[in-house]
């Protein structure tokens, strides 16, 4: 029997759970495990192969010379290679920085700035590349001297999207990590659940609310080969592989949703969360229709704060607080407090660390939902005016207003808004005598956003929305240019 | 059977089929197996089990045997399913098996990862059962 065993390599005798949690937790789920099973274009691999090949790469980490809490850089694909490395970096204490494909050109800046002693990509840029089935190269690389103290009490550095203002890198802990997928699960129903993964690997949303959990509920994880960019694709991946779960940000499920097809499918989902940016009433009244719920949360917040019933939306709506304390704070920001909030940020090549217990002000602005008896929470906008489109795209308004005001003779003040998530329309106030402005040169001071321009409305001085304080009032701005443009 | 496993088999039957470039398997050898051999299995440089219809292991052959470090006497007479590839018993690869058994019509073939000598190593497999003389095999090459 033992040696029957030994043909998939299961022999229990190398399979030793530390009092390390992520160690604890992954072996609890992948080692002997046929379920989860990870489905990609060109392979499939059962829970088994990926700890064997994690213990691989545990062994090979450490012959390297790393030590626990050395920081180590994850620039790989969605693939095997990136759940072997993921589990071996969780279960052996590294601190795991997780960088976008994009970035993996500017490897050695990364290295430097994270400090960090080893990036593992699947480019040329990398200091090591998995082979083939995901498991480490035959020879060991050299490792780059850490400038800093080894970081055990992080456990991933994540760098924020920019969606909700500057981009940074937070530092999370396990703690953090574990409250959220915790807090989460118990909702999301995804045992035995087919997962069909859109997101990125390398955010908090794709990695902590979709990939984490359904790893650890022994799900089956599908993962869509363009990253949920392309409508088709995703539809030709669940007629292939009918999913049960699918999480996603609006814009995904506003794509789906333009077809019979799209909209069959987020219908006949039995879970899922849709967040990250802002949902507008015509996708809300779709969503309506699903089992799919609000998320919310920021990847300071490990990225959980807020989670909706099934089905249950309506325009901005983030659902009710899960796992953490919330409170309405000036200005009607959204602050949160809790084993959620993160350990601190990165900066200058070390952990910038804060206060556990504080209120982390989030910049959004909300209001109490009254949808029914649901309650929650419904999101306003950004505090510092800025605009998320749908697809998650941060619009630094300011400068587009300044550039305006710059280059188009006649036009004194502007603002930037977006009646509907997509499309950009500048309010302009003119000079007195001045005509009114052209709009491709208007759509040209939106540089790359220039194709989203909706048009320019000229504003009456004396009607324009303000607040008490008198600054011009955005939100009612908004409701009045989206009126004038209809 | 669900809408889900009956789509996932679609899928698998659309990949390849015996004839198609993407099996591994020689098409004359599906004539073959109602009298294939422990010699014939010997002969092939990819793995063969068969199966019964329960998933025990009737006959394996060198390559395979080999392939998982397992003698062919520890190999036989085992559920395969269970005892000796227990990272197949998902819905994925047994449920296949069940449903082609069940549906007396199996011929599918996908990319799978063992972990051959604790290494994770892709694979292909075909699954087929033979209609003629109602046996179940599992094909297995290294990519």
């Amino acid at each position: 029997m033992h040696t029957a065993i030994n043909h998939l390599g299961m022999d229990s005798a190398t399979c030793h759970p530390t009092g390390n949690p992520w160690r604890r937790r992954l072996h609890a789920s992948l080692c002997l495990k046929a379920d989860p099973l990870f489905v990609f274009p060109d392979r499939i691999i059962p829970g088994e192969s990926i700890w064997r090949g994690s213990q691989m790469w545990s062994e090979w980490l450490a012959s390297a010379g790393l030590m626990p809490g050395d920081r180590i850089i994850i620039g790989l694909e969605p693939s095997p290679a990136f759940l072997m490395v993921l589990v071996a970096a969780l279960s052996d204490g590294y601190t795991v920085a997780m960088v976008a494909p994009e970035q993996r050109g500017d490897s050695g800046q990364l290295l430097t700035e994270l400090d960090a002693r080893i990036f593992i990509g699947d480019d040329r840029f990398a200091s090591v590349l998995p082979e083939f089935d995901g498991v480490p190269p035959p020879s060991n690389c050299e490792l780059r001297d850490a400038v800093g103290r080894p970081t055990s009490e992080i456990c991933m550095l994540m760098r924020t999207s920019g969606s909700s203002g500057a981009a940074k890198t937070v530092a999370l802990s396990t703690r953090n990590i574990m409250t959220v997928i915790d807090a989460h699960m118990p909702s999301m129903g995804l045992e035995g659940a087919i997962v069909l993964s859109l997101l990125p690997w390398h955010h908090s949303f794709g990695l902590i609310i979709n990939l984490l959990p359904a790893i650890f509920a022994g799900s089956t994880v599908v993962r869509e080969a363009t990253g949920g960019r392309d409508p088709k694709s995703i539809l030709e991946m669940a007629s292939i592989y009918p999913p049960t779960h699918m999480s996603m940000v609006p814009l995904q499920a506003e794509r789906l949703s333009e077809s019979t097809e799209g909209l069959s499918l987020l219908e006949s989902l039995a879970g899922g969360a849709v967040g990250g940016a802002p949902v507008g009433a015509e996708l809300a009244a779709t969503l309506g229709g699903t089992r799919l719920r609000a998320g919310y949360g920021q990847t300071e917040a490990s990225p959980g704060v807020s989670l909706g019933e099934p089905g249950v939306w309506c325009a901005g709506y983030i659902g009710k607080p899960l796992g953490c304390r919330t409170r309405i704070g000036e200005g009607g920001v959204l602050e949160v407090c809790g084993a959620n909030v993160c350990l601190g940020h990165w900066a200058d090549g070390g952990l910038v660390r804060l206060e556990a217990d504080r209120w982390l002000n989030t910049g959004d602005v909300v209001r109490p939902a009254t949808i029914g008896e649901a309650g929650g929470l419904v999101f306003v906008g950004r505090v510092d005016a800025n605009i998320k489109l749908a697809n998650g795209r941060l619009v630094e308004v300011g400068r587009i207003e300044a550039a305006i005001c710059q280059r188009m003779s006649g036009v004194s003040e502007a603002w930037v808004c977006s009646p509907d998530g997509h499309r950009l329309v500048v309010g302009v106030l003119l000079l007195r005598g001045a005509s009114v402005p052209d709009g491709q040169a208007c759509a040209a001071c939106l540089g790359v956003l220039a194709d989203r321009f909706g048009g320019v409305v000229v504003l009456d001085h004396r009607s324009l929305p303000r607040t008490g304080k008198g600054a011009v009032d955005r939100s009612r701005l908004r409701v009045a240019l989206q009126c004038r443009m209809d | 059977m669900s809408s889900a496993n009956m789509l996932r088999d679609r899928m698998m039957n659309r990949t390849a089929a015996p004839s198609s470039p993407g099996s591994f398997v020689p098409q004359e050898l599906f004539a073959q197996l109602g009298s294939f051999s422990r010699n014939d299995a010997d002969a092939c440089d990819f793995g063969v089990v068969k199966l019964d219809d329960s998933g025990k292991v009737v006959m394996v052959n060198r390559y395979q045997s080999d392939l998982g470090c397992v003698a062919v006497s520890n190999f036989e007479n085992k559920h395969y399913f269970t005892q000796i590839a227990p990272c197949t018993n998902n819905g994925l690869f047994f449920g296949a098996f069940r449903k082609g058994v069940a549906a007396g019509s199996m011929n599918i073939t996908f990319p799978y990862t063992f972990t051959f000598k604790l290494k994770p190593t892709s694979v292909k497999i075909h699954m087929y059962r033979d209609p003629a003389s109602k046996t179940n095999w599992v094909f297995c090459q290294k990519v």
